[in-house]
C-alpha cells in the first residue's frame, strides 16, 4: 500500500496485545451456561410455546387431545366434515344437522348405519326441517369396515361438543343393520327407512 | 487500507448476522402464523366489525396507547386433578389413597361414588403425572383430566382469563401494545367490562363511573343535542347520581341530553370488540362458565369454550 513508505521508525506502532486467557475461558462458561437456559426455557424457539410454559411436549400435554373417539374423529374429519361441518350443524343447501338429529340419536342404529353406509336421497325431515339433497354412499365407496362405521357412528352418537349423547353401538349392530342390504346400488329414501324399526332384530 | 478483505467480510457477516436473528428468523417464527380454527368451528382472531375497526383509528389518535397496554402477563401456573370416571374397586380406593395421603377408606369410597371429583389441586404437571400414573395402576380404565389455573398478577387484577400471544395481534395494524400502565390493561376489556353505555359514560367523564379516576375526559367524542330530536335516540343513559357526578361544564341543559359522535361511538365499539379469552393452543386456559353474546351488535363474539 501507498502508506507503507511514510512509516517512520520514531512513530508509536500499535503492538499486539495478547487477550488473556481467563477472558476465553469466561466467555465459553457464559456462552454454554445461555445455551443451556435456551435449551431448556426457549421452547425450541417454537412460535407455540410462551412463557411460562417451556418446550412443545409441555404445551401439548396442556392442550389434551378432544375426546376418547379420537378414530371416530378422524374419519368424520376425512369424509363427513366438509358437508355436515365440524359443529355438525350442517348448512342450508349442503346438508342437514347431525347436532341434535333425531335420525342420529335415535335408540337404535338401524337407519343411521344404512345412511352411513348406502347415502341417503330425496325429501326427508330432519330436526322439523325438510331437507331435499343427495348424499353419496360414504361407507360403501371408502370401503369402511363395521368397526371403522362403528367408531364413526359412535363419534356421531356420543359428541358431548354437540349435545348428543346416544347409548354406544358396537361392530355387531352395525352387522345387524347391514346384514342382507350390502349389495343395494341406490341411496335409501326417508320413507323407505321409516318403515323399518329403528332398532334392528 | 491494509486488511479490506478482512474488513469487508467481517462488516458483511455482522450486516448479514443482524438481519438473520432480528428479521429473518423471527418472520420464521411468528411472521407465518395462521388464524386458529376452533374445536367450535370458529376461526380465532376473527376481523374487527367495520364499526370497531374505525375506533382503533380513534384509540391510536387519542393516544389512548401511552397509558393502556394490551397485553396480559402470566407467570406461572397450576394444575387441579380431576377424576372423572372409575370404578369403584378396592385397588382404585388404594391407588387414590396413595394418591392423596389425606384420603380415608370411607372418605374415596365416597368420592369413588360420587364423581368426577376434585383430588389435589394447586400441583405442577410433573405431580399430575406421577398421580395420574398412580390412579392408573388402581384401574386402567380410570378416566382422570385436569384444570389449568393460570397465575400470575395480571390474571390476579381479572384482566384476562391468559396470557396474550402474537396471535391476539394476527391483524392489527399497528399493534397498540403499550408499554405504560397509567391505567389498566385493556386487552380483554370487552369480556371484562361488555356494557357499551358503562364505556361512553366513562369516555364522557371517566369520575362518573369510577370515583377517583386518574383518566382525562374526552368531552370531544360527544355532543348535546335538543331532547326530542331524531339524534337524541343514541343518548347516553345516565343515571340521576352519575348526572350528579359530572362537573359544570359538562352538565348537560335541562332540555338536552349528551349523544357520542361517531368518533366516541366507535371507539366504544373498539373497546368492546377487545377479547382475548378465546382458548389458543399456545395459551390453555381453564374452561369457561358458558354466556351469550352481549345484545350489542358491534359486541365480542361469545367465550368459547374449552372442550374438557
Amino acid at each position: 500500500m501507498s502508506n507503507d513508505n511514510q512509516t517512520s521508525s520514531d512513530l508509536p506502532v500499535a503492538k499486539s496485545l495478547q487477550t488473556p486467557f481467563w477472558v476465553f475461558v469466561l466467555t465459553s462458561v457464559l456462552v454454554f451456561l445461555g445455551g443451556m437456559l435456551f435449551e431448556r426455557k426457549g421452547g425450541g424457539a417454537n412460535a407455540k410455546v410462551y412463557e411460562p410454559y417451556f418446550s412443545v411436549e409441555m404445551i401439548e400435554k396442556l392442550n389434551p387431545a378432544p375426546g376418547g373417539n379420537k378414530k371416530g374423529r378422524l374419519l368424520y374429519d376425512g369424509a363427513c366434515k366438509a358437508c355436515h361441518q365440524g359443529t355438525g350443524l350442517g348448512a342450508v343447501g349442503v346438508a342437514p344437522p347431525l347436532a341434535g338429529s333425531e335420525w342420529v340419536t335415535g335408540e337404535g342404529i338401524n337407519r343411521l348405519a344404512k345412511i352411513v353406509y348406502h347415502g341417503v336421497q330425496g325429501p326427508i325431515e330432519v330436526k322439523g326441517t325438510q331437507w331435499n339433497l343427495v348424499m353419496p354412499a360414504m361407507g360403501k365407496q371408502l370401503a369402511w369396515s363395521n368397526n371403522q362405521l362403528a367408531d364413526l357412528i359412535n363419534y356421531l352418537r356420543e359428541n358431548e361438543e354437540w349435545g348428543n349423547a346416544a347409548p354406544k353401538i358396537t361392530a355387531d349392530d352395525v352387522e345387524k343393520a347391514l346384514d342382507g342390504v350390502r349389495d343395494r346400488a341406490s341411496g335409501w329414501t326417508s320413507p323407505e327407512l321409516l318403515e323399518l324399526p329403528e332398532v334392528g332384530e | 487500507m491494509k486488511h479490506a478483505p478482512y474488513v469487508f467480510v467481517g462488516v458483511l457477516a455482522c450486516m448479514a448476522g443482524t438481519i438473520w436473528f432480528s428479521v429473518f428468523l423471527p418472520h420464521m417464527q411468528l411472521g407465518v402464523q395462521q388464524p386458529h380454527q376452533e374445536k367450535t368451528g370458529g376461526i380465532y382472531p376473527g376481523k374487527r366489525p367495520g364499526e370497531a375497526a374505525q375506533g382503533a383509528d380513534v384509540y391510536r389518535a387519542n393516544g389512548c396507547v401511552y397509558c393502556h397496554s394490551q397485553q396480559v402477563n402470566q407467570t406461572g401456573f397450576v394444575l387441579d386433578v380431576v377424576l372423572k370416571k372409575a370404578p369403584v374397586t378396592p385397588s382404585m380406593i388404594q391407588a387414590l389413597k396413595y394418591a392423596n395421603p389425606a384420603f380415608e377408606d370411607k372418605a374415596a369410597e365416597t368420592m369413588l361414588n360420587n364423581l368426577p371429583a376434585t383430588i389435589a389441586t394447586g400441583i405442577n404437571l410433573e405431580s399430575f403425572e406421577l398421580i395420574k400414573k398412580q390412579l392408573m395402576r388402581g384401574d386402567e380404565t380410570a378416566e382422570i383430566g385436569f384444570v389449568l389455573r393460570p397465575s400470575g398478577a395480571d390474571l390476579e387484577r381479572g384482566w384476562g382469563v391468559r396470557r396474550s400471544v402474537a396471535l391476539d395481534y394476527l391483524y392489527e395494524h399497528p399493534v397498540q401494545l403499550g408499554s405504560q400502565r397509567l391505567g389498566p390493561d385493556l386487552a380483554n376489556v370487552g369480556v371484562r367490562l361488555p356494557d357499551a353505555q358503562w364505556h361512553l359514560k366513562h369516555l364522557y367523564y371517566p369520575a362518573s363511573v369510577v370515583s377517583g379516576s386518574k383518566m382525562p375526559d374526552y368531552p370531544y367524542l360527544f355532543e348535546r343535542v335538543k331532547k326530542d330530536t331524531v339524534a337524541a335516540a343514541n343518548a347516553i343513559e345516565f343515571t340521576a347520581e352519575e348526572l350528579a357526578a359530572l362537573p359544570a361544564s359538562h352538565q348537560p341543559g335541562s332540555d338536552e341530553v349528551v349523544v357520542p359522535r361517531k368518533e366516541g361511538k366507535t371507539l366504544a365499539a373498539y373497546l368492546l370488540s377487545l377479547n382475548s379469552s378465546t382458548p389458543l393452543p399456545s395459551a390453555p386456559m381453564p374452561p369457561q362458565p358458558k354466556k351469550a353474546a352481549p345484545a350489542e351488535t358491534n359486541a365480542a363474539p361469545a367465550v368459547a369454550i374449552l372442550e374438557k
